[in-house]
């Protein structure tokens, strides 16, 4: 039985470049340290702060397809701790 | 930094991305995400710089495109894609990952509610029942086994077997006054005289046969069929049908779990004996262990290209035929609350349909 080319290699360049960016955010599983993730690790809580943010943007969001990180906004007020 | 009280204005921080994640994260999500996109659930756009993120935006359009808005109407509950079949603290994470040796191989979709959702069928049956005395049974049986292919169901079976228990232990006067009594009296007839002797083929036979003359009894009907058609070829994949070959250490977890939280809770009518029974048992569900999920499908990332493309396709037509069958059957739910409100409303009765859903379940009001 002939063997049946899974759709791995699209000539599509797009398809390339995201395929290639995921083999490397594989690769980084064991090798690469993110500085701000390694600063997040010391605070547990961040990530739950994080977390409860995030659901409060995307309640904004929740009809758009798009994340539209630039345009989203906190309840005025809002306190966001900065990250470093 | 303090959120502007303007409509618009998040900073946009250079160089830091929009979600961070752990390494272990980042790693199992990428092996899924190369196949999500192979498999065209993922698409090139969908690349933010996590893979995470990638996985998260491929499978939020893939339950948009499913119907999960409509079925968040009537269900209360998610479908998650994680590494655990529970969710875990920032701490219980930490110390899983610190003793795992290296990234999980793994990954569950699982299926679970957080309420479950109240569904008054006694005037709904009484309207099917006017155009047909067999219509209620044939609606009742495919409807509750369509809906046991996504969840648990709580409903009068459930209850005498509650109710038998602990009508042992009551001497008669107790018996008298008790709701234990009462689960059995108020079984319609429509559905204790056909539903335990009418066998699923002939339950849908019967549907597709009987034309309603009302509009509501015919809708009914139609979601109904509907639902058997999206859940044809699959059954409910429980934590149970699991073995350690399939999830090292899953029946250790499972012989330590309870059963899983009821998605829905079928009563004839609110605050009805199944209700009660079903009020008793949730005050204790949680108590001894963590819940199961109601659906669970694992992932195996190690397995070659080929293997884990038919995996993730097979995982994904499951969820797509869950949500697709959950949105039609939401459809039903809410003309079955319709019914029972204009039920309430002829008797004169005061809907009084708590704003703070109690254990029973949720109806928003």
């Amino acid at each position: 039985m002939p063997y049946k080319r899974i759709r791995d290699y699209s000539s599509d360049e797009k398809f390339q470049e995201t395929m290639s960016a995921l083999r490397e955010a594989k690769q980084a599983t064991v090798t690469v340290r993110d500085p701000i993730m390694e600063q997040l690790k010391q605070c547990p809580d961040a990530f739950k702060v994080g977390e409860i943010l995030g659901k409060v943007f995307d309640s904004f969001n929740c009809e758009q397809d798009e994340i539209l990180a630039d345009r989203i906004l906190p309840p005025a007020g809002t306190l966001i701790p900065p990250l470093a | 930094m303090i959120g502007f009280p303007l409509a618009v204005s998040i900073p946009r921080l250079r160089a830091v991305r929009w979600r961070y994640c752990t390494r272990w994260d980042e790693g199992p999500a990428a092996t899924l995400g190369m196949s999500l996109l192979r498999l065209g659930i993922c698409q090139p756009r969908d690349w933010s710089g996590s893979a995470v993120d990638f996985v998260e935006r491929g499978f939020n359009r893939f339950c948009r495109q499913n119907g999960a808005a409509e079925a968040k109407k009537v269900w209360v509950g998610e479908l998650r894609i994680g590494d655990s079949l529970f969710e875990l603290t920032e701490q219980e994470r930490n110390q899983i990952e610190a003793e795992r040796e290296g990234a999980t191989q793994r990954l569950f979709l699982t299926g679970d509610y957080e309420a479950a959702a109240s569904i008054p069928i006694g005037a709904t049956l009484r309207r099917l029942e006017a155009e047909d005395k067999l219509l209620p049974a044939a609606f009742y049986r495919v409807f509750v086994a369509n809906l046991y292919k996504w969840m648990r169901v709580y409903e009068y079976v459930d209850a005498q077997e509650h109710a038998e228990m602990w009508i042992e232990d009551l001497d008669e006067e107790e018996l008298q006054a008790s709701v234990y009594r009462k689960v059995e009296m108020e079984i319609p007839s429509c559905i204790q005289k056909h539903v335990p002797r009418m066998a699923y083929k002939r339950a849908r036979r019967l549907l597709q046969e009987i034309k309603p003359a009302a509009p509501l009894a015919r809708q009914l009907t139609r979601h109904v069929l509907e639902m058997d058609v999206h859940g044809l070829g699959h059954e409910h994949a429980w934590p149970g049908h699991l073995t350690d070959k399939d999830v090292p250490g899953i029946s250790d977890w499972l012989m330590d779990a309870e059963s899983s939280r009821p998605g829905c809770l079928i009563t004839w009518y609110e605050n009805d004996a199944i209700n009660a029974c079903f009020d008793e048992e949730a005050q204790h569900m949680g108590e001894n262990g963590p819940c199961q999920p109601n659906v669970v499908l694992p992932i195996r990332l190690e397995r070659p290209i080929r293997k884990l493309d038919e995996d993730v396709r097979r995982v994904f037509d499951h969820a797509g035929a869950m949500l697709q069958s959950l949105a039609s059957a939401a459809r039903v739910v809410e003309i079955i609350r319709e019914l029972y409100d204009e039920y309430l409303r002829e008797h004169r009765v005061q809907p009084g349909l708590p704003v703070e859903p109690g254990a029973s379940g949720v109806r928003n009001k």
